[in-house]
């Protein structure tokens, strides 16, 4: 690599190095990621925010509702997988796999709904609260 | 261009100990990724004790080449050879961690990065290496000292509060506050409705405060020449101090390499000693043969 453009692929890198956490802080305030993650040098900023996933489903529009505790693995599996995305990229993680997966291996299910706990401190009160979010799906009545 | 200038400028040095200690801080990073691999790779500190199912072929295999890698690495003769695999290694580190991937391991793949793509050839480029790794640094301090600022947890103290359930952050802020108040906050289950996380206390929002503007300051005065000693012993103290709170070793050790590149003299050749040190430590704890007195 000539000089010159070894001098531009150095600076292109370093200006991007001390760009990113500023996109990395509107990315927080956007989108709820955890700072600690994505190299934004945010780690120790904020107390850790803890997020806990559960699930409920139907067997049909007029059904109560029920909490799905047993999980075949692959449901289990992208249970897993939604929750680590969803504490590190916030909003940014919907759970739309998760649903693909749990329609395919409980066919009795015909809605479903994610629920999502973020619990943080809040920094103006100091205290500990509970943020919920719900997801819900119906099965797409064409797929079996 | 006015930036490789700067950067230049940043990285002047005596030629012969900016060369020595350019060369010891990439064998100390070398030795850091080979751990840092190690320690990973068998699980980190969830691994329970006496669980060395983590020691299989495809790992042993795995921590060979890394090894043999690192070695070449640290060979001048074959190191060309060795950065670039070991930065495609990092980069699926990154990858398959991604988006858990610690901030430490971000930061050695800048620095693997820059030490693969600038491979200097005279001291001009030597100057300009040092001055990137040493604006890298810069960056890091100053933007954690931002954050902690932004995101409104320091400025009452409410973070180091709710600290306080942490072993190493309790041993060192603990004395600084009331003993019931200590208790209250220890007794939380940190479930909804707990809380305020919030001691009036001056020592303790004093020293959370000073905090960030610690941290954005002295990165700032590492910058300049005259102000760099004042601010190198700063920014020290403070990773000592975060050191013993949060035990976050690699993250440490890892920084207190890049901070020694602002060093006068060839402290990181010097201390070379103390890196691999920590790295036997690291080693024999993983194996048993010492107690884990941390968390990393």
């Amino acid at each position: 690599m000539i000089q010159s453009n070894r001098n531009h692929v150095l600076i292109a890198g370093l200006t991007a190095f001390t760009l990113w956490p500023l996109v990395h802080m509107a990315a927080v305030a956007q989108w709820d990621i955890n700072p600690w993650k994505l190299g934004g040098w945010a780690m120790y900023s904020v107390p850790v925010p803890r997020v806990e996933v559960s699930l409920q489903a139907s067997a049909g529009p007029d059904e109560t509702w029920g909490a799905v505790d047993r999980l075949p693995g692959p449901v289990g599996e992208e249970l897993e997988r939604f929750w680590r995305l969803r504490r590190s990229l916030g909003s940014l993680s919907r759970p739309n796999r998760l649903a693909e997966r749990f329609f395919e291996h409980i066919p009795h299910a015909t809605q479903l709904r994610v629920n999502v706990i973020t619990l943080r401190i809040d920094p103006q009160t100091a205290m500990m609260k509970e943020e919920h979010i719900g997801f819900t799906f119906a099965r797409d009545p064409s797929t079996p | 261009m006015g930036i490789v200038k700067a950067l230049a400028r940043l990285g002047e040095d005596d030629a012969v100990v900016r060369r020595s200690k350019l060369r010891a801080f990439e064998v100390i990073l070398l030795l850091h990724l080979f751990t840092t691999t190690v320690w990973w790779a068998s699980g980190g500190w969830w691994v329970p004790t006496g669980d060395f199912s983590w020691i299989d072929g495809p790992m042993l295999l795995t921590l060979t080449c890394v090894a043999v890698l690192t070695v070449m690495g640290i060979v001048p003769r074959t190191r060309t050879i060795a950065l670039p695999a070991l930065t495609a290694l990092q980069v699926t580190v990154v990858w398959n961690n991604f988006p858990e991937t610690a901030n430490h391991t971000f930061l050695e793949l800048s620095f693997l990065m820059l030490l693969t793509l600038w491979q200097p050839r005279d001291e001009t480029e030597e100057a300009l290496l040092l001055g990137s790794l040493r604006w890298m640094v810069v960056v890091v301090f100053v933007y954690a000292g931002i954050q902690k600022a932004v995101h409104g947890y320091y400025s009452d103290g409410v973070f180091l509060t709710y600290q306080l359930q942490h072993p190493g952050f309790h041993s060192l802020l603990s004395w600084l506050l009331p003993a019931d108040e200590v208790v209250r906050i220890s007794s939380y289950a940190n479930v909804a409705g707990d809380g305020p996380y919030r001691i009036t206390s001056l020592p303790l929002q004093a020293l959370s405060n000073l905090s960030y503007v610690w941290e954005v300051a002295a990165g700032l005065l590492l910058l300049f020449h005259r102000t760099r000693v004042f601010a190198l012993a700063a920014t020290i103290a403070f990773l000592v101090i975060t050191e013993i709170m949060a035990r976050e070793f690699f993250f440490g050790a890892l920084y207190l390499n890049a901070l020694l590149l602002f060093t006068r003299s060839d402290l990181n050749r010097r201390l070379i000693w103390l890196f691999v040190a920590f790295d036997v430590w690291v080693m024999l704890v993983k194996l048993e043969l010492l107690p884990a007195v941390t968390t990393f």
